[in-house]
């Protein structure tokens, strides 16, 4: 498992946030999964900010889609994913 | 994720549709059995839109219960699955009206089965344009929560600390 860590800019309004707790639950597993290794890791590096990989996290629920588009600096600190920042969507299912 | 059995079958029988409407029909074939299994094949491939609304609802499902973990390659098997099942449809309504042709009757519920394949279309670009598409949902936007800037000395949280904040609000 690699370590993760998280600002507590992003932790506060990550918990702040208008979304329903299941799908912060699940948000937090994700995270921990992707930490595991369970979970592909993320490709893309955010072409405005090149020191974060950007990790995209889906949940359908609730008839929404719940999307997170988190961005992890991976180099201030070798060897642990530093979750930095993130945008929150969500539209209908279907 | 590999395919479900249901998943598997569903693409199977349309690819089987498709594979068996390019045969050449054997000689002789008595017309009256000719128009028969036309008939057929139409009823058959007017029940391939249930399939696209099952395997859409499995995935739906797959979903919610966290069972995807890569939507972008999931949305590629939808597109090719879509792609297959209504390219069938297709299939099978030219051929039977070139067998009504070459027969001289009218198969019956061909009709039917074009406004399926067009309905089926339509079905296919709504579910594809709901799937997640991170270039869609988010395109170039600027993060909206925490901060890209790096502290020197910030008090980051670990992985239980931060499910604590989550959890507890």
């Amino acid at each position: 498992m690699q370590p993760y860590e998280v600002h507590p800019l992003l932790a506060d309004a990550l918990a702040r946030l208008d979304a329903p707790a299941t799908v912060k639950q699940r948000l937090d597993r994700n995270i921990r999964a992707l930490a595991a290794g369970q979970l592909a890791p993320p490709r893309r590096r955010d072409p405005v900010d090149p020191r974060c990989l950007v990790h995209i996290a889906y949940f359908a629920e609730g008839g929404l889609w719940h999307a997170f588009k988190l961005w992890i600096d991976d180099q201030s600190k070798p060897g642990v994913w530093l979750f930095q920042a993130a945008t929150y969507r969500t539209r209908p299912l279907r | 994720m590999p395919d479900t059995p249901l998943m598997e079958y569903q693409r199977r029988r349309a690819e089987a549709a498709r594979d068996a409407v390019r045969q050449p029909t054997p000689e002789p074939a008595p017309p009256a059995r000719r128009y028969a299994e036309a008939r057929a094949m139409v009823r058959e491939a007017l029940t391939f839109p249930d399939a696209l609304e099952t395997v859409w609802s499995q995935l739906n499902a797959d979903a919610e219960a966290d069972l995807i973990a890569d939507f972008a390659a999931r949305g590629l098997w939808l597109r090719d699955f879509f792609d297959r099942v209504i390219g069938a449809m297709g299939e099978v309504l030219h051929w039977a009206r070139h067998e009504g042709e070459t027969l001289g009757r009218d198969i019956p519920r061909t009709g039917e089965l074009a406004a399926a394949v067009e309905e089926a279309n339509c079905f296919r670009d709504r579910a594809l344009t709901s799937w997640p598409d991170p270039d869609r949902d988010f395109g170039d936007a600027p993060p909206t929560l925490g901060t890209l800037e790096v502290a020197e000395g910030a008090a980051y949280l670990g992985p239980d600390a931060f499910s604590a904040r989550l959890s507890g609000g």
